[in-house]
């Protein structure tokens, strides 16, 4: 694998359920280090397509490949400590564990010692939670959220969840982190704060970004490509300004947004 | 071996106390959830590393340096270095927009600029693209370099860069430099340039001394009786302000004890609590915030906790008048034992709540207060002591302090003023903490500074017979009404925002038959008010609009006008429909209230309350 190869490529991919053609032939290349973006209405079979990234459905057919090797072959517990992280549409967070609880949680799969070293915190277990700590912490740092450490999660606002389910997904020290629709339900500076983030992630962590997303204007700020699903099949990709220019995704998805 | 502590320079005090405490404390950063330490000797390291980066980048002496930042130590890092060199450093708000920040740094002619981080760096670089642009900097040094990974501008240096070159050196180098450089700078020159907010015009850049600060950090120390053993304080008001420099620097400098920075702005009550400082200085509405989350925290805690706090805070409310009343003869011993009643019951735990558990001197500056929100702390048993001065006159020079704390008032002068009270009431300073005077800008500092030295402050105040002064307001806010009668507005704002619902209040009446008020509302505690009555509301507007919000607030301002003559009272008010913001112009960085932006842009709410009332 050489470094122009991409981290994610996908190749006609389908998914039947019974009848109901979910998603068609849908292919599409992540290249390292880049932001993209899937944009498309209600539906289009989005986040059936995550959720085969992320192998809780199993394509009927097609291939997933990761930094060169068959995700397929993957069980879902295995992702995070291959370097796939993702964030749900809906929450999905402890919701009575503190806000460093819940980040810890993320850590999970890069933490070796067993129920018996950790009854009694010896050696490589204290040092292991040590580093798990410090590592949290700077995820802290990171999304700014110092204030809210030690509540519990149920007690924040919708926003500051979000966050911290992000924060959550980049604990697991992701290569490729999918984000469902992050900035949904969101206000302005909610959305711009995490729209700075996704840029920072990207250029200061390395991370690549897979998002869902239905804002077009963080869409369009932030994504290198572009690819646009309608009735399950790919309809354009692109830049974003290629895509925003496309007669067929201004018919299937902005002419609609914008009437 | 000691040393003159007053005329001297910042810098020299930090090598005294790197020589005589090099392992002792000197400042806690929260840095990822841990407080670490910097000692003395580590401190005066990364000064003299920051130094000599600078002086290699082309700093010289008289040169000036602004310093755009949130509170960190490399703030202080960079004022010191900048002070050693012979340079002048410029404290911006971190709050100023653009265009504020442009105007300083270029009114001030600065050729380097520290930017805290990418905020204030994308300020600078918005006021270079713009047309007036910053003609004369060269660098700006950047201190926490999130997201500017990209930046490309040539102009931008890391601060760690700066500091790299030298830590390669060996320390003995770099220490004969230092005292080479230490050798080229003395007491009077100016060391710091601190802009006024400017409640009308633009801000003027206050000239100020070594000697200037130094003297009144000595006698604050002395007053208070602060030494290296019980000197912690939290930095969280703007360091560019001369308060929190008097804080965080000079008087840090003068006893040797620790400044802690807070881990960010959201934290800093939460840090409170951590460090629980032993000398806190607060502005008015910290003072205000301490009092409002103690009594805000007692109501959401179980209802029989909070009727014996009422009860217990009403008894000791009534003994303290009494003791008072009986003079500052000794209390008896059940007197005492009472005291120490309520303090182990219900007030020791709401004292540790508010994190003032372990404080000694608490100081309410910056504004005038009113008088029954610092009550609340004396009943607590922690005596507020109001301080009253300007950034012209040095910072502190009226304090009071155990001997003359008389409520409302403002201290005796400290140590060295002299002060006289003009035939129109103005109070006039001289002594060794007054300014040289405004930057570029001689015809200002003739208005406010006479041959003599005598400093005009602007302020209106009344001698008191223990030796106090009362400030009654700044000479240009005073109304005259179109009855002839002269009103002091901030005593009848001040009385207005005691109430847990009014967070601003506008005192209106110049040249007019009656005191009416504009007031904008509390919006969390209203807010909390309104959920309480099931009524409905989405933003502030909406809130403030409710016609029960405007019962609300009317039984507040009737329970106000009780108290004073009825030509002072308000008879009409009209509630905000906005909150105010320095972004709009309508507050100053320290958040006081620019009078005559509101007149205008309120002008139709303001015609509205007089023209009905004419009619």
């Amino acid at each position: 694998m050489t470094a122009t190869d991409p981290l994610l490529s996908i190749r006609g991919l389908n998914m039947r359920f019974g009848g109901v053609k979910a998603l068609t032939d849908v292919s599409l290349d992540v290249a390292p280090g880049s932001i993209v973006s899937i944009i498309g209405p209600n539906g289009a079979g989005k986040t059936t397509f995550f959720n085969m990234i992320c192998r809780l459905y199993t394509p009927s057919g097609g291939q997933i490949v990761f930094q060169g090797q068959d995700l397929l072959q993957s069980k879902p517990h295995d992702l995070a400590g291959r370097g796939i992280s993702r964030t749900f549409q809906n929450l999905a967070l402890f919701r009575h564990g503190t806000v460093v609880d819940n980040l810890l949680v993320g850590m999970h799969s890069h933490l070796k010692s067993g129920v018996l070293a950790g009854a009694w915190y010896w050696g490589r277990t204290s040092r292991e939670e040590c580093m798990a700590r410090e590592r949290v912490e700077s995820i802290i740092e990171f999304l700014e959220i110092e204030e809210i450490r030690h509540q519990p999660v149920s007690t924040l606002s919708y926003g500051l969840q979000k966050r911290v389910e992000l924060g959550r997904a980049l604990a697991t020290q992701p290569k490729l982190l999918l984000l469902d629709e992050m900035v949904s339900g969101m206000n302005h500076e909610e959305t711009e704060d995490i729209a700075r983030f996704v840029l920072d992630l990207r250029d200061e962590l390395g991370i690549t970004v897979l998002m869902i997303e239905h804002d077009m204007d963080v869409v369009m700020d932030i994504s290198d490509a572009v690819h646009v699903l309608n009735f399950g099949s790919k309809i354009a990709s692109g830049t974003p300004a290629e895509v925003a220019g496309n007669p067929a995704v201004v018919e299937a998805y902005l002419g609609v947004a914008k009437s | 071996m000691t040393i003159d502590m007053v005329h001297t320079t910042l810098p020299h005090l930090l090598r005294y106390r790197s020589e005589t405490i090099p392992h002792r404390v000197a400042m806690r950063e929260k840095v990822r959830g841990i407080w670490r330490r910097t000692t003395w000797a580590e401190y005066e390291d990364q000064v003299i590393n920051f130094a000599k980066g600078l002086a290699a980048l082309g700093f010289q002496r008289g040169d000036r340096l602004a310093i755009a930042s949130e509170d960190t130590p490399e703030w202080i890092i960079a004022d010191m270095a900048t002070q050693a060199l012979g340079g002048v450093s410029v404290g911006i708000y971190p709050t100023n927009s653009w265009f504020e920040t442009q105007y300083i740094v270029n009114h001030s002619r600065c050729r380097f600029v520290v930017c805290g981080d990418q905020e204030q760096t994308d300020k600078l670089l918005q006021a270079c693209a713009s047309e007036a642009g910053l003609a004369l900097v060269d660098k700006l040094i950047c201190v926490d370099m999130k997201g500017m990974l990209h930046y490309s501008d040539p102009s931008i240096v890391p601060f760690e860069a700066v500091c790299s070159a030298a830590k390669q050196l060996p320390g003995s180098e770099k220490q004969r430099w230092w005292k080479s450089m230490l050798d080229q700078i003395g007491p009077d020159d100016v060391g710091i340039i601190v802009y006024t907010s400017g409640t009308t015009g633009p801000p003027k850049g206050a000239q100020l001394s070594p000697c200037n600060l130094l003297h009144s950090a000595d006698a604050l120390a002395t007053t208070y009786k602060l030494d290296a053993d019980n000197y912690s304080v939290l930095c969280y008001l703007p360091l560019c302000h001369v308060g929190e420099r008097i804080c965080s620097m000079t008087v840090h400098l003068r006893t040797g004890g620790v400044v802690n920075f807070a881990e960010s702005v959201d934290t800093v009550q939460q840090n409170i609590r951590e460090i629980s400082p032993s000398v806190f200085l607060g502005m008015p509405r910290t003072w205000e915030k301490h009092r409002l989350s103690a009594l805000t925290r007692l109501k959401e805690a179980h209802w029989i906790q909070g009727r014996i706090f009422e009860k217990i805070f009403e008894r000791a409310y009534g003994k303290l008048a009494r003791d008072e009343a009986r003079g500052t003869g000794k209390r008896g011993v059940f007197s005492r034992i009472e005291d120490w009643f309520y303090w182990l019951l219900m007030f020791r735990s709401v004292i540790r709540h508010m994190g003032l558990d372990h404080s000694v001197v608490r100081i309410c500056g910056g504004s005038s207060v009113s008088p029954e929100t610092l009550r609340f702390f004396d009943v607590l048993g922690l005596p507020v002591y109001q301080v009253y001065g300007l950034t012209e006159s040095g910072g502190i020079t009226f304090a009071q302090h155990d001997e003359a704390r008389m409520a409302g008032c403002a201290g005796r002068p400290i140590q060295g003023i002299e002060y006289r009270i003009a035939d129109d009431g103005e109070v006039m300073i001289k002594g060794p903490t007054v300014f040289s005077g405004y930057l570029f800008d001689e015809a200002s500092t003739a208005k406010v500074l006479d041959e003599d030295k005598w400093l005009a402050t602007g302020d209106i105040a009344e001698q008191v017979h223990n030796g106090e002064i009362r400030i009654v307001d700044r000479k240009k806010a005073i109304i005259i009404t179109s009855g002839g009668k002269n009103i002091a507005p901030s005593e009848i704002e001040n009385a207005l925002k005691e109430s847990p619902f009014i967070r601003e209040a506008i005192i209106l009446g110049e040249a007019r038959h009656f005191i009416a008020a504009l007031i904008q509302i509390d919006p969390e505690t209203v807010g909390k008010w309104a959920q309480e009555k099931n009524l409905a509301y989405t933003n502030y507007r909406s809130l403030a609009i409710l016609p029960e919000v405007n019962a609300l607030v009317s039984v507040e301002v009737d329970r106000v006008n009780e108290r004073f003559a009825r030509v002072e009272s308000v008879r009409k008010f009209a509630i905000l429909n906005k909150e105010l913001d320095q972004d709009d112009g309508e507050l100053t960085a320290t958040q006081k209230v620019k009078r005559s932006t509101i007149e205008k842009k309120y002008a139709s709410e303001i015609e509205r309350i007089y023209g009905v009332a004419t009619q």
